[in-house]
């Protein structure tokens, strides 16, 4: 029972790892670089990793989420400064997500996006408000597994594994456009907001030190690990089907066309299914994501096992978080830009996130038996490094390749 | 952020900006000619899965519809761009290349269950990738 309920735990954790900024840069990078940002996908999901295993054992054994952490360890106006950024960087990933929904929505129904953008938050509002936590990051989690159809489609159709390989290997390049790349998918992989998800899902679920350790490191491990599978799926089958016609993908259906050449209606189904949920479930999570950063940053009742009389203000700020998400996407701006602008800020936001982590993890005041080890010591630290020089390239790289544009 | 990278990064921001207002240049041109090569090409891709009646025609109308809108985009700001002499002749030919691969995307969003109409148009694109590519190396 126990194996069952871990091994639950994994599968919704590798549905859930993928979101629209993976789909995005995946597959952009593949079909302009080949196999060659592989290596950009395995850094960051190490990163995401290390991290989501500090903050799930952080959360676990002081009972306190990630951002209870940050605003005691930085101090208020450190703290105050990380919340607006990362308030800011959430919406916008929220607003990418739900728009994602009505897109895949449009290409399954052929109705107006328009039409589907309030459709997309009613469902998201309803959702959130009736299901308990535990049941929405299953549903989401397991449907977004259809996605395994990229790696099914990046297999068969015969990739050449030396190439893969050697994609795999970190190496440089002459071109701007392939360290924007390369920034995006780490990013992607990074996102602030899965760690503060991630952190407070352990509270949620009522995790304990005592039994629950292991599950975390299993969680992180595999149920990330895995997922980043899912994100080089994505980036073989576009190196496979649009490298060598020099095709730009710029919106979600291209990337659901990967698998319909490869595996025909029934893979561009699966696909259609499995971005529905992986970006549906980010949506929720980004959501959640902000309540949770303003409800503990500010010492509010949070959580969704209390319920909304239980917790009345987390309650209002997820609430105000989806109508602020709807206004952006309101607006008629593009998600996929809005996704690419989200995930390069989010990097600028990420050692504000990631500091406060691993300086509570690795203090055995707070954590006593349960500090970091000498791995997690070391790529945590080592993490920290390459995210700041992540964080310092993000912006000039999106200004001197236009958002990726490569004009 | 210091003020001054702050300051730095908003003077660059202007900068890059004000550039979208110089005359149209080689490498923007380029750039439409890529874009143009990539819509056509994913067209081609798509028709070929009509060909082979292995898609939903959902799918097919919404993505060639928003294939065909983007390169009726790139028609019209090749048309309205300030053009220098030297280059006329090629953007005149990328307009015209633009609208007809942009004709052929909307058969194709129009009859998206159509086998027959599908390989006409996926053969039609494939010429279409082939004369932008053409332009693209004469520059």
């Amino acid at each position: 029972m126990k194996f069952l309920q871990i091994a639950l735990g994994i599968l919704a954790a590798i549905g859930g790892f993928v979101d629209i900024g993976d789909l995005v840069f995946a597959t952009q990078a593949g079909s302009a670089f080949g196999y060659q940002l592989i290596w950009a996908i395995i850094l960051g999901v190490i990163g995401i990793a290390t991290y989501a295993e500090m903050s799930g054992r952080v959360a676990t054994v002081t009972g306190r989420p990630v951002f209870s952490v940050v605003r005691q360890r930085m101090g208020f106006s450190l703290a105050l400064l990380t919340l607006v950024a990362s308030l800011f960087v959430n919406l916008l990933t929220l607003a990418a997500e739900t728009g994602g929904i009505a897109i895949v929505l449009n290409l399954f129904f052929d109705v107006s996006y328009q039409a589907l953008v309030p459709v997309a938050f009613v469902v998201l509002a309803v959702v959130i408000w009736t299901l308990p936590f535990e049941r929405i990051e299953r549903i989401f989690g397991y449907l977004g597994l259809a996605l395994v159809v990229f790696l099914v489609a990046a297999v068969k159709l015969h990739p050449n594994w030396h190439s893969v390989a050697s994609g795999a290997i970190p190496h440089g390049h002459s071109s701007a456009l392939y360290y924007y790349f390369a920034v995006g998918l780490m990013a992607s992989a990074l996102m602030p907001y899965e760690v503060y998800f991630y952190s407070s899902g352990a509270i949620e679920e009522r995790w304990k030190p005592s039994k629950d350790l292991g599950l975390n490191r299993v969680n992180a491990v595999l149920g990330f690990g895995l997922g980043g599978i899912l994100a080089i799926a994505l980036v073989m089958t576009a190196a496979q089907v649009f490298h060598p016609l020099q095709i730009q993908p710029d919106s979600l259906g291209t990337a659901a066309l990967g698998p319909n050449v490869a595996l025909g209606q029934t893979g561009l189904l699966l696909a259609m299914v499995g971005m529905l949920f992986a970006v549906g479930g980010a949506a929720i999570d980004t959501c959640f994501a902000g309540a949770y950063t303003v409800a503990q940053f500010c010492g509010w009742e949070w959580g969704k096992y209390r319920e909304a009389r239980g917790a009345p203000r987390f309650t209002l700020a997820w609430i105000a978080m989806l109508a602020a998400g709807f206004v952006i996407v309101a607006t008629g701006i593009d998600p996929v830009m809005i996704t690419e602008y989200a995930v390069v800020f989010s990097v600028v936001a990420l050692p504000f996130t990631y500091v406060p982590v691993l300086l509570i993890a690795r203090d055995k005041t707070f954590m006593g038996q349960y500090a970091n080890g000498r791995l997690s010591s070391v790529l945590g630290w080592a993490y920290l490094i390459v995210i700041a020089v992540v964080a310092i390239a993000a912006v000039p790289l999106l200004i001197v390749t236009n958002a990726g544009s490569g004009l | 952020m210091g003020a001054r990278a702050a300051i730095g990064l908003v003077l660059l921001s202007l900068c890059l900006g004000l550039g979208g207002c110089d005359p149209f240049n080689r490498d923007e041109f380029k750039h439409e000619l890529d874009t143009l090569h990539s819509v056509s090409a994913e067209g081609g891709l798509l028709a070929g899965q009509v060909v082979k009646q292995d898609t939903r025609t959902a799918f097919v109308r919404v993505q060639a519809g928003h294939l065909a809108s983007t390169a009726d985009a790139r028609a019209e700001k090749l048309t309205d761009a300030d053009v220098p002499a030297d280059l006329r002749p090629q953007v005149e030919r990328t307009i015209s290349l633009a609208e007809e691969i942009s004709s052929q995307l909307q058969d194709l969003e129009f009859s998206p269950g159509d086998a027959s109409k599908a390989s006409q148009v996926q053969n039609k694109l494939r010429g279409l990738t082939g004369a932008i590519d053409r332009v693209e190396a004469s520059l």
